[in-house]
């Protein structure tokens, strides 16, 4: 089973900011779920996966954090004092910018990512051959990685974190900018991956999480609106009609 | 020594950096292309260099500076190879001049471009007398000529030349540098090891304020 | 022979060392095998269209630049007998100095092309980073080749609004600078805002200052018998130079 995440008394203020993202912010993910993080722009999705996988330690020296942030057994105050990876993986919104710009393969795109983990040639090899089947990439194997569609990339980004097996992977808008067929793809590698990974990931509409995820929490203003599983989350959909777009779901 | 200043590298580009310096070594390469394109008669392509220098710190403007010409040569300018002293020592000089802060204030930023160029011309003048005998197929040669049929001997010519030119490009390429830093967003400017050689004690004063 | 990056570093090195220490007769005679090598050796071709195209003009220019060197030294540099030649009054010393700098610079500058022409930058740094280069270097050249492909393509997309807007391009000075500097601005702003993103990015999966890379197409990069040879040499045209008045 993957890891739980448990926020509690959260503040979080970047340097310079009026005002901050989160104060006394709190959320519940159980281990090994599914979460969407949904919410309209600005409601501090991002900064929340940013803090979870410590990327927002870039800021540590200026930005003003408080609380606890507690990851499996692991707690970290106030938050993650440097990036975690590989326990835990974040996949940026944007994958042109999580493609290193180095390699002229996906599949040597993918492997830099185990030569930074200083794994030997042979473990690296298998792993990717492993990834690129699983991900549907064998065939895209020798092609530039900026020389593929938006979908193609965005599962290149995706492979190249998952890749080094992390307990939480965290996802950044993944299925925004995605066509409905790609979505599709990406809705079924979500699901191939095992519950020994818990998976989040945020996104501004409730369709593609209602295919994917089993658990549900609603940002706004950077305060928890709502958190709890599928059902109680469709439940309660046509109250959140001015947070999110639910015309033809509700 | 070498490990120290491998160090001293990896703490200017901790975060950002790394990708930085080399966005601005790209930026050197194509800025000299681009005023050229657009007739601007100064050479502007330290504008990289200097921006590593003020936003990360001298060690990663001299790679920045060096890399620059290294890779102006590998991409059909052999001649740039031969000026690697004199960039490694603008990456340096701006650099240290950033930590003393001319970089906060512009009745800082033209002097210090006079004396950047200063350096400069000093630097260049043996590698431009010695090794291109003071022929350089651009319109300064003009000068060089000028200074030695007035009864100049070549080096001191070609020094002439350059601190009749290399003072005003860089005093234009600290103002522009300067400019940039000072309409950088904060949140921008932070992320960088060098964000406080550009913030004045009353930005930081009023930030803190508020 | 010398298909690796490090025997031909090595032959260049040599080329160098006849440059720096060996006469002038020495180094033009260099230039012409140089050329000859180019030409006919399969590992010394240039590999990219681009540096072939662009070699004949630039080996033109320093051939010119290195003529324009011994007239001006030949007119200037008052030593020794003078001799007129179409109403020049060239001095010998001049001309001497001219030649020995023009040749010495032709022969590195054309080495030099020649050198750049046959490797990739990527393959080079490869080879750097065996040979003891700090990752961090490397990694930076790789980056900057990254941005270099990307640059032309945005100034073009600035530019283009920016005429769309009626930016002056063929005007006075002052606003010819001004729209240099209305390019440049978006231009930095963008390689800043990216340049933190790809930086978190990078750290995010892992890599950190050493992290040792892996090249693709790597692993040519020893010395052979040649590139061993050539070192020899270039050491003993240093005695050579010094041995000899």
């Amino acid at each position: 089973m993957g890891p739980s995440v448990v926020a509690t008394d959260l503040t979080f203020r970047y340097f310079a900011a009026s005002r901050p993202v989160f104060s006394a912010f709190r959320v519940n993910i159980p281990g090994g779920s599914r979460c969407a993080i949904l919410g309209p722009a600005g409601a501090g999705k991002t900064t929340l996966l940013e803090i979870l996988s410590g990327a927002a330690a870039s800021h540590y020296k200026t930005a003003i954090a408080d609380g606890r942030v507690t990851i499996g057994d692991k707690t970290h105050i106030p938050i993650p004092h440097e990036v975690l990876f590989p326990r835990v993986g974040l996949v940026l919104q944007d994958p042109s910018v999580q493609i290193s710009g180095i390699r002229h393969t996906v599949r040597s795109e993918i492997e830099f990512t185990l030569e930074n983990l200083g794994m030997g040639k042979d473990v690296r090899a298998a792993k990717v051959a492993r990834i690129l089947e699983r991900f549907s990439l064998t065939h895209l194997a020798d092609r530039h990685p900026y020389r593929l569609s938006g979908g193609e990339m965005q599962r290149v980004a995706l492979a190249s974190i998952v890749v080094a097996e992390p307990d939480l992977l965290l996802l950044d808008e993944p299925a925004n900018a995605l066509d409905e067929r790609s979505r599709n793809e990406l809705a079924g590698i979500l699901r191939s991956i095992s519950p020994a990974t818990t998976i989040v990931f945020t996104d501004y509409t409730p369709e593609f999480a209602l295919e994917t995820a089993d658990r549900f929490v609603l940002l706004d203003n950077s305060t928890t609106r709502f958190e709890g599983t599928r059902d109680e989350f469709l439940t309660a959909l046509s109250t959140f009609s001015a947070l999110l777009p639910t015309e033809g779901i509700v | 020594m070498w490990t120290t200043i491998r160090r001293q590298f990896d703490k200017e580009v901790e975060g950002a950096g790394l990708p930085f310096v080399a966005f601005c070594i790209a930026l050197n390469l194509t800025s000299g292309q681009l005023a050229a394109a657009l007739k601007i008669p100064l050479y502007l392509d330290s504008i990289g260099t200097v921006l590593t220098a003020v936003l990360c710190g001298p060690w990663s403007a001299i790679v920045a500076g060096s890399l620059s010409n290294i890779l102006a040569a590998a991409l059909g300018n052999p001649a740039m190879m031969f000026f690697i002293p004199v960039v490694a020592v603008i990456g340096a000089f701006s650099g240290l001049l950033a930590r003393k802060g001319w970089f906060r204030s512009w009745y800082l930023v033209v002097p210090g471009g006079i004396l950047q160029g200063l350096v400069a011309a000093v630097v260049s003048a043996p590698i431009a007398a010695f090794v291109f005998g003071g022929v350089m197929l651009s319109g300064t040669d003009v000068l060089v000529l000028y200074f030695r049929s007035v009864g100049n001997t070549l080096l001191e010519s070609v020094f002439y030349q350059g601190i009749s030119s290399d003072p005003v490009d860089k005093t234009v390429t600290y103002i522009i540098v300067y400019m940039l830093c000072r309409n950088l967003p904060l949140r921008l400017l932070q992320r960088f090891n060098g964000g406080n050689n550009v913030l004045t004690p009353a930005m930081l004063r009023s930030i803190h304020g508020s | 022979m010398a298909h690796s990056i490090n025997d031909k570093l090595s032959i260049l090195i040599f080329f160098l060392s006849i440059a720096l220490a060996g006469p002038a007769e020495a180094a033009l005679i260099s230039v012409i095998v140089l050329l000859i090598t180019r030409a006919l050796a399969p590992p010394f071709r240039p590999l990219a269209q681009a540096s072939r195209r662009r070699f004949l003009p630039v080996f033109l220019s320093l051939v010119l630049l290195a003529c324009l060197m011994t007239i001006v030294n030949g007119l200037l540099l008052q030593e020794g007998e003078v001799f007129t030649v179409a109403g020049l009054s060239l001095y010998e010393g001049g001309i001497r100095f001219g030649v020995k700098t023009g040749a010495r610079l032709l022969l590195i500058a054309t080495s030099l092309l020649v050198f750049f022409g046959s490797v990739t930058i990527p393959h080079l740094a490869s080879s750097l980073q065996h040979a003891g280069l700090p990752t961090q270097i490397v990694m930076t050249v790789l980056l900057t080749v990254y941005f270099l492909e990307t640059i032309p393509e945005r100034i073009t997309r600035i530019f283009s609004a920016q005429e769309a807007r009626g930016a002056p391009v063929r005007s006075r000075v002052d606003r010819r600078v001004r729209s240099f500097l209305s390019i440049l601005a978006p231009l930095i702003l963008s390689g800043i805002v990216e340049s933190i993103e790809r930086g978190t990015a990078l750290t995010l999966r892992g890599y950190r200052a050493g992290t040792r890379l892996e090249f693709e197409g790597g692993g040519e990069s020893r010395l052979s018998g040649v590139g061993k040879l050539f070192i020899v040499l270039s050491f003993f045209v240093f005695i050579l130079a010094w041995v000899l008045p």
